[in-house]
Formats: structure tokens, C-alpha cells, sequence
């Protein structure tokens, strides 16, 4: 068989619903597009980590400090796994977090912002979790079965960080003025964000990870799913959105929204979010600061005393 | 309560909060993913405890909550010993704290165990598994490091000279523990105690040929890698040092000799690295008396 | 004969559990006859076997997850979620300071 028959034949066992192994034969472009997706969802999860631990050494209450420290753990604990899969398609992990802190690799775009309250800690666990579980709910359906295995584990522990979000969130809405306030400027700030982080509107048709069935929702699919989950919820607690233009269109069955412009996103994709070089520059120094302890596993010979 | 139990109560659940904070900055950035879950937990362990601790000094009378004991006591209460307030440094550092802590730790819920402090003893019954599993991780990492490669011999080598005697100052004897000795609180003496340890760290020391740690003792070390919360490192001040207690040769054992004088966790004293750890631990729950989160 | 413990996995989505183990004296009778003994009712549609001595236990499983209060990892932690967002919601409603808007008619929850 030609490498196109053998293309065509997988394409269609794909179109069939099959699931692929990492020892199954892939053309190169699947390996290729799977490998840079799961290697930027692994970076998200270790970059995502940063954000929130800041919060860690300041929870103002025991409980919070080991519900959050148990959260960060988890969004580390989905890195390993995430990183595991992905050196299965044949890059180390080594190699992942060097090129990540190099700047070679990317990471989703809302962990390059600073958290500023602990306001920011409710909105990232509830809204920014809610909307990475809305597109990991997703990828459940991926065409590659260890990323399926995978996002059944990350997604059981996803929904319970929802519940410890809105805990977190309503604990703050319900609060003292000073807190209430907390949350609204955390949502104002946050908003935009979120948006982007379900990626500009694009055509289903020209997306590679959709052909391949490694992802299987729109970016527009997804920000709706967001949308009717998540709003309702805030409304009903008195908490507003920043987008004067959203609004649910009963009649055509779908949320119209206000475009929050591109140029940030594209920004920060490139690299120049407002936290993106401070954030690498410090996991660059950890990395690099630790190349012995990587040493200590590597077979070097042991020091005579 | 009962003054003197409340000391040993305070200065326990402090060491186990601090030893926790610390352990907690460390999640999200270790340089080795498995083990940044693995010391997650570990600081989630030490911060559970402290959060029973402070729960049962609640109880017993000596704050309105746990929270109010964690979080809304001024630096100079805080009755943990020095070496937990210490900042990470970098990861053969925390580790050779982590192994003399909780090595240390081990031997006071032994020396513990007969107290007639039962509702500590209570608590104590459910620390000591997820205890001895931390001294397996820390003993673990001790052999990997100490027999690895010269870098890495070198850096926990170093690392551990340079706490041994602020990890001595663990076993600092409480103001009141005369009157803890009397009632019963205390079966065995601090010093006892510390003995003990000493016997234990010497052994595992020598195994890897590394008694000279016992000998080239140096100054804490200052300046942290892992940056805190603030995203940037924390500088030293040049603040007078505690002096740190002694030990010594004798008859072939290590002993403690020369008293405890400066020492100060357990009277709250405490070096300049803990006035940063207690501002951004307190400050959020302080700013805002009376709210609940 | 050594002993070999089997894995499967029910289907492709999901994890491979241990099913059981058998005897054979090398890895090739292993695989051959694992299949049969725990797989020919269709239980599942991948096998593995490995030898019992690759197999390590942990110490102290007492430990795991548990010990002093670990509620906050579990879902248990945050049991009265809903109660308390629908408390708030009527709370809100009465003082008229819900956000006013259309809402579509099943706001679906992903977190179930």
C-alpha cells in the first residue's frame, strides 16, 4: 500500500468512529497535530498552575489554603499525565519543557495575566475552569484513545475544581461589600479573556484537528455551550458581564456577543501577554537551576565520598 | 486552658503551618512534575495538622477559631522554630530541611505518645502514618541525593551543614516545660529528645559519608530561588542572626552542648526571613476582619 | 510455572484494570491464553499481562488520600453547592438585583 492509501484508509477508520493507539501506524500530519495539541494543553496545565499558586501562601482560611494547594496539585497532576501521553507520540519531556521555557512552545492565553485579588482565584476556579471544561468535555469524543483515557480522569477532577470555584465564588458574592466588589472586578477583568480563550471565529471546514477528529467542537460551538452554562448563573446572582451586546436570541437559539477585538489575543499568542516573560523567565531559572537534579536520574556516576 | 499545654500545642501547630507554607510555595514550580504532587501533599499533610491543632486550642479555650490562631496572631506569637521559617532555597535545600524536620518530627510524636495530654495524643494516632510517610520521602530523596553525582552531593551536603544547627534548635526547650515534665504533659524531655534525633541523623550521615556535615556546620544560608508569591525572589536583610545552639564530639556520639540561649522559635523569636512569610500569609484575613471565604 | 496478571480494557475509553491472572510458563503462553480465560464473553477489546514479580506494592496504602481531614479533594468537600447557589439566587431575585436578560431554556451544567 502507498503512504496516501494507508492516509486515506486511517481517515476513514477515523470517519468510522475508531479510535487510534499510539502504537498504530499515523500519518505524519496526525502524529504532528496531535503531539502540538496535547503539548500546548500539557504546557496550559503547568503554566495554569502559576496563577493560582501565587494565592496559595494568602488564603485567608485553612480550609481554603488546602482546597486551593489540593486544586494547583490537581492542574499539576494533569500536566504529568498530559506530558506522559504526549512523549508517547515521540518527543521527551525534556525537550517539551525546554523548548516551553525557551518561548519555543505556546500555552493558553489566559495564563499570561497577573491574578491581582482573591477575587481573581474564584474566577479563574470557577469561569476559566468552566471554560476549559466545556472543551475538554469535547475532547472525550477525540479520535485518539490515550487523550481520551486521559481527559476521563482530567475531567472528573475538572468538576469537582467547579464546585470548589463556585464555592469560592458565591462564598465572595454573598460576602461583604468589599468582597462582592472583589468578584465583579475580577469578572470585569477576566471577561475578555475567557473570550478569547475560546479563539477567534474560524472555519470549521480549514481546521486540521477537527479533520483529524482530534477535537471535534468549534471554537463557536464551545463558547455558546459557555455561554448557557455560565451567564444564567452569574445574572441570577447579581453578577454582570462586561459586554453590553450579549444577549440570548430566543428566536435563532444562540447567544449574540460583542466581539472584544483580536489584536490582545494575537498579542499574547505571540509571547507578550502581560505575564508571559516573568512567568518563563522563573520557570526558565528553575529548570536550568536544576539540570543536577535531572543528572541525579541520568545514569551519571555517583560522587566518591 | 492550661497555659503551659497551650505552649506545646502552639509550638507544634506552628511548625507543622510554617513547615506546610513553605512546602506549599513549592507547588507548580518543581523542576520534576511527579514530585511537585508528591510535596503538595506533604504540605497539605503538615497544614491539616496544624489546622487539628489549632482547632483543639480553639476548643480548649485559647482563640474564637482556627483561623483566628493561624492567621490573626501577630509575628512575634507564632512559637515555631526557626529552621521551618526558612525559605526554600533551592530543592536540595528544602529537602535536607524536610528530612531533619520531619526526622524530628518523628521522634516528638514518639517522645509524645505517653503524654497525659490525651486529646493531643488523640490527634497524634492519626498524624503518625502520613508522619512516617513523609520520613520515607524524605529518607527516599536523602540516599538519592547523597549518593548521586558530585553536584548533587555537594549541593544537599551544603545544604544540610548549613541547618543542622537551626534544626537542632527544634528540641529548644519551652518556657514551661518544667511544669509539662511535672503534670505528665511531657514524658520525655526535649533534651532527651534531641539526644535521640542526634543518635539517628549521626548514623544516617555517616551511611553516606557525610559526618563532616556534623562538623562544618555554617551559617544559614540565605537567598531563595523559588520565587514567592510576590513573582519576585525575596532579598535577605542583613538582620543580626539567631545564634544557633552547638553540638559537639564526645565519646564517639554527637551531643548538644552549650544550652539553648538565642536560639528563640519557641519564645518567638525569629530571622528576617519570617516577617515577608507572616505578612503574605496573614495580610488577606487580616485586611478583612470578621468576612468569611 | 509463573504466574502472569492480566489487564484489560472494557473499551477504548477506558483505563486497563486488572482482571485476574494466569499460569503459563513464559510470556508468549501468557498472551496466548490470558485472552480466553478472561476475555472470550467480549468483557473487552485490548489485554495485557505482565509477571506478578514486575508488580510492586506501595507501603502504607493507609495513607492514601487519607488520614487527617481530606474532604476538600473530594466532591463530598463541596456537597451543598447547588443548595447554596439557588439560596442566593432567590436572595437576589427578592431584593431585584438579579441581572436582567433572557435566559435559554435549559442552561445546561457541564460539570455533571
Amino acid at each position: 500500500m502507498t503512504y496516501e492509501e494507508r492516509t486515506r484508509e486511517f481517515k476513514a477508520r477515523i470517519d468510522a468512529g475508531d479510535k487510534v493507539e499510539a502504537s498504530d501506524w499515523m500519518p505524519d500530519q496526525y502524529r504532528e497535530a496531535t503531539l502540538k495539541f496535547i503539548e500546548m494543553h500539557a504546557n496550559s496545565e503547568i503554566m495554569g498552575a502559576l496563577p493560582e499558586r501565587e494565592w496559595i501562601p494568602r488564603a485567608p482560611t485553612l480550609r481554603r489554603k488546602l482546597s486551593l494547594n489540593a486544586k494547583v496539585q490537581d492542574e499539576v497532576g494533569h500536566a504529568q499525565i498530559l506530558y506522559r501521553i504526549a512523549e508517547d507520540l515521540g518527543k521527551s519531556r525534556e525537550q517539551m519543557f525546554d523548548d516551553l521555557v525557551n518561548g519555543r512552545t505556546k500555552f493558553h492565553n489566559v495564563f499570561h495575566y497577573p491574578t491581582k485579588s482573591w477575587g481573581d482565584v474564584a474566577v479563574i476556579g470557577w469561569l476559566i475552569d468552566g471554560a476549559a471544561l466545556v472543551t475538554q468535555h469535547a475532547l472525550l469524543q477525540s479520535s485518539y484513545a490515550p487523550y481520551v483515557r486521559a481527559m476521563r480522569r482530567i475531567c472528573a477532577e475538572e468538576s469537582l475544581h467547579l464546585r470548589h470555584g463556585e464555592d469560592l465564588s458565591l462564598e465572595l458574592a454573598n460576602g461583604t461589600p468589599a468582597q462582592r466588589e472583589m468578584f465583579q472586578d475580577a469578572v470585569d477583568r477576566w471577561w475578555s479573556p475567557i473570550m478569547h480563550f475560546f479563539g477567534p471565529p474560524s472555519k470549521p471546514d480549514k481546521d486540521v484537528l477537527l479533520y483529524w477528529g482530534i477535537k471535534t467542537k468549534s471554537n463557536e460551538e464551545l463558547r455558546q455551550e459557555f455561554f448557557t452554562t455560565y451567564v444564567p448563573k452569574l445574572w441570577d446572582i447579581g453578577i454582570s458581564v462586561p459586554d453590553k451586546q450579549l444577549r440570548y436570541d430566543a428566536a435563532a437559539g444562540e447567544w449574540q456577543w460583542g466581539d472584544p477585538g483580536w489584536d490582545e489575543f494575537w498579542e499574547v499568542v505571540r509571547g507578550n501577554g502581560p505575564m508571559t516573560q516573568t512567568r518563563l523567565a522563573w520557570r526558565k531559572a528553575m529548570w536550568d537551576n536544576h539540570a543536577w537534579l535531572r543528572d541525579v536520574f541520568a545514569g551519571l556516576p555517583r560522587a566518591v565520598a | 486552658m492550661d497555659d503551659a499545654r497551650l505552649t506545646l500545642l502552639l509550638a507544634i501547630a506552628d511548625d507543622e503551618m510554617v513547615t506546610g507554607h513553605r512546602l506549599g510555595e513549592w507547588t507548580g514550580w518543581v523542576p520534576y512534575i511527579e514530585e511537585d504532587l508528591a510535596l503538595s501533599s506533604i504540605a497539605q499533610d503538615e497544614i491539616g495538622h496544624a489546622k487539628a491543632l489549632y482547632e483543639l486550642a480553639a476548643d480548649l479555650g485559647a482563640a474564637p477559631s482556627a483561623d483566628a490562631l493561624a492567621f490573626g496572631r501577630r509575628a512575634d506569637q507564632y512559637r515555631h522554630a526557626v529552621l521551618c521559617e526558612r525559605s526554600n532555597k533551592d530543592f536540595a535545600y528544602t529537602i535536607a530541611r524536610h528530612y531533619l524536620y520531619d526526622t524530628a518530627d518523628e521522634i516528638r510524636l514518639g517522645g509524645l505518645s505517653q503524654s497525659s495530654f490525651k486529646e493531643l495524643v488523640q490527634l497524634f494516632t492519626v498524624f503518625r502514618p502520613e508522619e512516617r510517610y513523609h520520613t520515607v520521602h524524605a529518607r527516599t530523596w536523602f540516599s538519592r541525593l547523597a549518593d548521586g553525582p558530585v553536584d548533587a552531593k555537594h549541593r544537599f551536603s551544603e545544604a544540610l551543614a548549613s541547618l543542622m544547627g537551626e534544626a537542632v534548635a527544634l528540641f529548644e526547650p519551652l518556657p514551661a516545660e518544667e511544669s509539662l515534665r511535672e503534670d505528665g504533659t511531657m514524658p520525655v524531655p526535649s533534651e532527651q529528645m534531641l539526644g535521640r534525633w542526634l543518635d539517628g541523623v549521626t548514623r544516617d550521615l555517616e551511611s553516606f559519608g557525610l559526618e563532616r556535615v556534623l562538623e562544618e556546620r555554617s551559617e544559614p544560608a540565605i537567598g531563595d530561588l523559588v520565587p514567592t508569591s510576590s513573582g519576585a525572589a525575596e532579598e535577605s536583610g542583613d538582620a543580626a542572626r539567631l545564634r544557633v545552639p552547638g553540638i559537639e564530639r564526645q565519646d564517639g556520639r554527637w551531643v548538644h552542648t552549650g544550652g539553648f540561649e538565642g536560639a528563640g522559635g519557641r519564645r518567638g523569636h525569629h530571622s528576617e526571613e519570617f516577617a515577608p512569610l507572616w505578612e503574605e500569609m496573614t495580610n488577606l484575613y487580616r485586611t478583612h476582619p470578621g468576612a468569611t471565604w | 510455572m509463573e504466574v502472569w496478571e492480566v489487564f484489560s480494557r472494557r473499551t477504548t475509553d477506558d483505563p486497563l484494570v486488572h482482571v485476574g491472572a494466569v499460569k503459563a510458563p513464559d510470556l508468549d503462553m501468557a498472551l496466548l491464553l490470558a485472552r480466553e480465560a478472561f476475555l472470550r464473553h467480549g468483557e473487552g477489546v485490548d489485554c495485557y499481562v505482565t509477571q506478578r514479580g514486575d508488580l510492586h506494592r506501595i507501603s502504607m496504602p493507609q495513607t492514601l488520600g487519607r488520614g487527617t481531614d481530606k474532604s476538600y479533594r473530594r466532591p463530598d468537600g463541596y456537597a451543598k453547592i447547588g443548595a447554596k447557589h439557588k439560596k442566593m439566587r432567590e436572595e437576589i431575585a427578592a431584593k431585584g438585583l438579579a441581572i436582567p436578560g433572557e435566559r435559554p431554556p435549559t442552561s445546561r451544567r457541564s460539570d455533571g
